[in-house]
């Protein structure tokens, strides 16, 4: 039978084999793992929660953790970790220290400081990677409600409340619980330094890689980003003086292409397939046509899509300029890593 | 008001009748076709996956043209259950059928088809009905009726007026053995509190409720 009303409460990889917690509405929660499969009712499955949370609470004592001050999206997430524990402290770090995990569209996964977290981002007006998200949240609250949350949360109480400090795992600064409160207390503080709880994991290594890694490349790329948001912002418009340009693209880069252009470059239209978000203030137009209409230049925008693009219009060499910027910046010895607008530091590929 | 063009619509039932195309229109949300169907709406059919060549054989005869369905595999979209991959047909930039296989709804995990029952799909088959104003084979008024209130639950995530017109239309229906095996297949132990909520008119609280449910 299938039910269209399945919640994936759990999805994950246990012991090599796939478990999973579904909540099919109206029928059952099934908890399977491997081939097995077992129904409860909903009143089975949260004494089995609670009877589980009862037994970690005890084991973890000893160790000076309390599991009822730990956010229960932690516990889902990062919970099987704990059987690793072997000391907690207590820590006192700069907020900018702290690093968050982005997910690039190209699959990718960076780390950077917290000063550039979809939270704080979306704080400053920029709400689609906040948005995009998907993430549990508690109480049927979207992403944004669940970020003004705990903001007034924090205004209200202050922090750490209840115990529920932001965690760590060993000596390393990625922030395994507690986004959204660094981020917070970003906003409403600045760069203060806070405490925060440091988890010691037996034989977890993978913080000290990740941040052997980002301090490596954390330097070079803020170099890099500011460079090349320079030259796009500067040195390509004065490239570009006195031409007509059009944009290939109508995505992220051509939004920003636009923002940065505004009053420094001759855009006269855009050529894509769809409009998306552009809004009503260019024309979209055929290749064909800004051929036609004598144009001087085509922006290829897209970090994406670049190569399918330019591809596309080998065939007006000749009649056009084809100016691909992404090309232009490795040219000049810029390598974004990512769009030249982002500020991602690539640690794990 | 610009409506696509009656003869168009008429014709394109009339070709897969010719041709003896298993076919069933969907639905017919508030008597549009065939004189009322605004530009940039479709038509929904139900289509025996084994008449899927010569359909599209028939329609590129007529015309029309492949384009690529929002909802399908090409856009990301997952098919449960053995769903066929949905498609999408157009003419002369005015027309457009969207073509399922199955009848499907939209699972709450998004982006994924999800088939409704068995017996919900064979029924649709078996009891198709015959529309002598529009000329073409329909769904039969029960499993209708299901198919409305789970896509109004699952795929619109609201209950439109339209919809809501439809359904209080075939409400005595809701009192019906082989529509409450149905809706069952689909809403399980919700389903008493559900055709309690539509008697009642109760429709803004139904998602809301239904999501919340958690007596079983």
């Amino acid at each position: 039978m299938s039910n269209p009303g399945v919640r994936i409460i759990i999805d994950k990889q246990i012991a090599g084999k796939s478990f999973r917690i579904e909540d099919n509405i109206g029928e059952a929660i099934h908890i399977h793992w491997g081939e097995f499969r077992i129904d409860l009712t909903i009143r089975e499955f949260y004494k089995l929660a609670e009877d589980m949370l009862l037994l970690a609470d005890k084991m973890l004592k000893s160790f000076g953790l309390d599991v009822y001050a730990l956010d229960p999206v932690y516990l889902n997430e990062q919970g099987h970790d704990l059987g690793m524990l072997e000391r907690v402290e207590i820590d006192d770090v700069a907020l900018e220290e702290l690093l968050t995990e982005f997910y690039h569209p190209d699959g990718c996964i960076y780390l950077d400081s917290i000063r550039y977290s979809r939270i704080s981002k979306a704080f400053c007006g920029d709400k689609r990677e906040l948005m995009d998200r998907k993430q549990y949240n508690l109480g049927g609250q979207n992403n944004e409600e669940r970020m003004w949350n705990i903001y007034d949360s924090i205004k209200e109480h202050g922090y750490p409340y209840r115990g529920g400090y932001i965690i760590l795992h060993n000596d390393g600064y990625y922030i395994r619980d507690g986004c959204h409160r660094a981020s917070c207390l970003y906003q409403l503080y600045g760069n203060i330094t806070v405490p925060v709880m440091r988890l010691y994991l037996r034989g977890d290594s993978s913080d000290k890689m990740v941040c052997k890694i980002f301090e490596q490349k954390r330097k070079w790329c803020m170099v890099e980003r500011d460079i090349a948001l320079l030259f796009v912002s500067t040195i390509i418009p004065s490239m570009l003086k006195g031409k007509k340009v059009v944009i290939r693209g109508a995505g992220e880069t051509t939004r920003e292409l636009l923002k940065l252009w505004k009053g420094k470059v001759d855009i006269k239209a855009i050529i894509a397939k769809e409009n998306k978000g552009i809004g009503a203030d260019y024309e979209f137009i055929e290749v064909e046509e800004a051929v036609r209409r004598k144009y001087d230049c085509i922006i290829v925008a897209s970090k994406l899509y670049r190569n399918e693009m330019v591809a596309e219009l080998e065939e007006y060499k000749g009649k056009i300029e084809v100016m691909d910027l992404y090309e232009v910046l490795f040219e000049h010895n810029i390598d974004t890593g990512a769009n030249f607008y982002d500020y991602y530091v690539n640690v794990w590929t | 008001m610009n409506w696509i063009d009656e003869q168009v619509i008429n014709r394109f039932f009339q070709k897969l009748n010719i041709n003896n195309i298993n076919y069933v229109l969907i639905k017919n949300i508030g008597n549009e076709l065939p004189k009322q169907l605004k530009y940039g709406k479709d038509i929904d059919i139900l289509l025996d996956y084994r008449h899927d060549e010569s359909c599209s054989r028939c329609m590129k005869e007529m015309g029309f043209v492949d384009i690529v369905h929002p909802q399908s595999e090409e856009n990301g979209w997952q098919m449960l259950y053995g769903v066929h991959n949905p498609k999408m047909k157009k003419i002369l930039d005015s027309l457009e059928v969207d073509i399922h296989y199955e009848l499907a709804v939209q699972s709450i995990q998004k982006c994924q088809w999800c088939p409704l029952d068995k017996i919900i799909n064979q029924r649709a088959w078996n009891y198709k009905q015959w529309d002598t104003v529009l000329n073409c084979w329909k769904m039969d008024e029960k499993t209708l009726i299901v198919y409305l209130i789970a896509r109004c639950v699952f795929d619109k995530e609201n209950f439109s007026d339209a919809y809501k017109n439809e359904i209080n239309g075939r409400e005595n229906l809701l009192d019906d053995d082989e529509v409450v095996e149905m809706l069952e297949k689909v809403f399980y132990r919700y389903t008493p509190y559900l055709i309690h909520q539509i008697k009642m008119h109760e429709y803004d609280t139904i998602i809301k409720r239904y999501l919340a449910f958690d007596r079983y």
